[in-house]
């Protein structure tokens, strides 16, 4: 898994966003090739968009502000999510939304304090698992983390099962990557480098 | 929410998802410097964010997006979030 701190490697005076987006492309390319030996990538997109390297390895990128995380793995399609933890205005409406009944208990029972944090790794978790799928968005609802030790292993609605890791990346964020649940463990021997 | 429930034509209905964009789309720039069919995503818009978006887009439209619709290309663009406002519009007249 690598971090990528997206404002550093910004060209001075580049238009911002779409910027920050492309240097993580660029960076997710540079990663891919170096690990393909390949100077020409071409990718496949799945129906919910999700794009995958025939020949492998699997990846997954996730930006969230000025920062992204890659994650690649040659074994097993991989999920990784990285966002910002909320303010408390723009989580309980999401919350209420698509996180199950058991779920909302659990997070109704974390200290108000805690409570943005607490979304936020039950949300990545989520997310990680719905983009290992390549189902996206319409999955979360479906992904069920409130029973989960330690979020290593998350169910979804149809018995389908994950392993997933959660981090803090840097302060503020939360990160989860997620892998199919019979995934060896070794698939696990995460590495986090900062590129 | 200040966008208006009464938004029913196409100018209007751009109007206002313009609005729920700025309120939720938490972007590091001005909705008004983006094009109607400028990538969302590449302007800095998040998963999170875009759900956000969505919430918004209901409350504004008195609409519910179905998960089936919760997609990344259903909120890639200004303008195919209003392809899909209209039709849930439509869905609901």
């Amino acid at each position: 898994v690598w971090l990528v701190d997206l404002d550093r490697e910004l060209p001075p005076e580049s238009e911002f966003a779409g910027a920050r987006l492309r240097v993580a492309r660029q960076a997710l390319g540079a990663i891919l090739g170096e690990l393909t030996g390949s100077e020409s990538l071409r990718f496949e997109f799945g129906p919910d968009g999700k794009p995958t390297l025939p020949g492998g390895p699997h990846f997954s990128l996730s930006h969230s502000d000025g920062w992204a995380l890659i994650a690649v793995c040659q074994t097993a399609p991989v999920g990784v999510d990285l966002e910002v933890v909320p303010s408390p205005q723009d989580f309980q409406a999401a919350a209420g939304r698509f996180f199950t009944a058991d779920e909302q208990n659990l997070l109704a029972g974390v200290a108000a304090a805690e409570q943005a944090e607490a979304f936020c790794r039950m949300w990545v978790a989520k997310e990680a698992c719905a983009k290992q799928d390549g189902g996206g968005l319409r999955m979360l609802r479906s992904i069920e983390t409130s029973h989960a030790q330690d979020l290593s292993v998350v169910v979804g609605g149809t018995g389908q099962q994950w392993q997933v890791r959660g981090w803090t990346p840097i302060p503020g964020y939360c990160a989860a990557l997620a892998l199919p649940h019979d995934s060896e463990r070794s698939a696990f021997q995460a590495e986090l480098r900062a590129l | 929410m200040e966008a208006s429930a009464a938004a029913t034509g196409h100018g209007d209905v751009v109007a206002t998802i313009r609005q729920v964009i700025e309120h939720h789309g938490r972007l590091p720039g001005a909705v008004s410097d983006l094009g109607d069919g400028d990538d969302l995503y590449a302007a800095g818009l998040t998963s999170h964010a875009s759900v956000n978006v969505m919430l918004g887009l209901e409350d504004a439209f008195e609409v519910e997006f179905p998960d089936a619709m919760l997609t990344r290309s259903v909120f890639e663009t200004i303008t195919s979030i209003s392809v899909a406002v209209e039709q849930l519009q439509r869905d609901a007249a």
